[in-house]
């Protein structure tokens, strides 16, 4: 019988097509040039110039005036540090932490902490009370309602989170996304895996059907701001 | 602008063996070749940085397992089930051997599977493969240990195979 090795090279199988090379580089470098040019336009944007024909007369002339500064309270994020669990975020407002665990019945990875624009408690009862096989909570998705969010994030327990993300820091933007399983509803999830501070986890979010686009915002920036210790 | 020589002629060199090792992973030729356009498109995104790395090939396999993994993840429990325990696909010019190949390492679990893939046919030793897989290189050992009794099992397996370097 032949070694492992030689059995492997015979069952892999043989590429059909060659790989595509220039249109991933020509798009990256298009995203690239996008994104500057969506800077420029947003840049413009703000700068906010308002026009006024102040008068009708012949001597009519177009006033350009700057935007009045807008002064409205905004509320700062809320530190929130777990000694147990290692880590640090800061909770945007509008969204509050699960005092308790949604899916108690997950082991490995487990849920350490449960962000969502509205309260929410686990379901009563042992057993799994997963929506779907991406185990969301049922109760996330009975009741964050059509314009919420929620987050949570699992840790794997030491040594069986292999599949950690690409090598980086901590940046959701730069995190490899992927859909989570269809949730009903019109609601829609994605998940990341991460590995940190020699820590592996995955986060989980879920957007409800007609979530603004500011929520992914406030839910990035809360996950830019997460911290974990080794 | 065309992509640099040197992206082209890396994801040239190690297009093949990234989609054998994502078909004996995945248990799907197709599949396969899709995770592994993505990795590339990855490389693309990240040449940059990647190229600058000391072993640009393991960041490339580590991405093509994520993108199996967030695939596995995606298409959930079910579909898992059916690609580990179902009869994998077979081609015209398949042997029954490779078939029985194919199944053999298509019901390892998942994480035994990936270590012996990155071990014995990608070809990378333990501590790469610790650090593909970001675990220490003490599990690699073990999940390479329980594969290859699973596999001797099996009956594909009648060799001590070498589980050190």
């Amino acid at each position: 019988m032949a070694d492992l090795q030689s059995l492997l090279e015979r069952a892999a199988a043989s590429p059909a097509r060659p790989p595509d090379v220039a249109g991933p580089y020509r798009r990256r470098r298009r995203n690239v040039r996008s994104g500057f040019a969506l800077v420029v336009v947003a840049a413009a944007a703000t700068a906010g110039v308002a026009i006024t024909n102040r008068s009708s007369g012949p001597d009519a002339r177009v006033q350009v005036r700057a935007p009045k500064p807008v002064s409205t309270p905004k509320q700062a994020p809320t530190p929130y540090r777990d000694k147990t669990n290692r880590m640090s975020i800061s909770i945007a407002p509008g969204w509050q932490r699960m005092p308790r665990a949604l899916r108690p019945w997950l082991f490995s990875p487990h849920e350490i902490l449960s962000l969502a624009t509205t309260s929410l408690s686990p379901t009563p009862g042992p057993g799994n009370h997963a929506a779907c096989a991406s185990e969301i909570a049922q109760v996330v998705v009975d009741r964050i309602g059509p314009d919420g969010g929620y987050m949570s994030i699992d840790e794997w327990r030491q040594g069986q989170g292999i599949y950690t993300s690409e090598p980086r820091t901590l940046r959701a933007a730069d995190l490899h996304w992927s859909a989570l399983c269809p949730l009903p509803n019109g609601m829609t999830g994605q998940g990341a895996t991460v590995h940190e501070a020699g820590r592996d986890f995955t986060i989980s979010l879920v957007f409800g059907a007609h979530a603004r686009a500011t929520r992914r915002a406030e839910l990035y920036a809360m996950l830019d701001t997460l911290h974990f210790d080794p | 602008m065309a992509a640099p020589p040197e992206l082209v002629a890396f994801c040239e060199a190690e297009w093949p063996r990234l989609v054998g090792a994502l078909s004996l992973h995945t248990g799907d030729r197709d599949l396969a070749e899709d995770l592994a356009q993505d990795a590339i498109a990855k490389v693309c995104q990240h040449w940059r940085r990647v190229r600058r790395l000391d072993a640009p090939e393991a960041w490339l396999h580590r991405v093509a397992l994520n993108l199996a993994h967030s695939h596995f993840r995606r298409v959930g429990a079910g579909r898992r089930a059916r690609v580990r325990h179902g009869v994998p696909e077979r081609r015209v010019d398949d042997a029954d051997d490779v078939i029985a190949i194919r199944a053999a390492v298509a019901s390892l679990p998942e994480r035994e599977r990936a270590t012996i893939v990155l071990r014995f046919y990608v070809g990378s030793s333990v501590r790469e493969t610790a650090a593909i897989l970001g675990c220490p290189e003490g599990t690699v050992k073990t999940l390479t240990h329980r594969a290859i009794g699973r596999l001797r099992a099996s009956g594909l397996v009648d060799e001590e195979e070498a589980l050190d370097g």
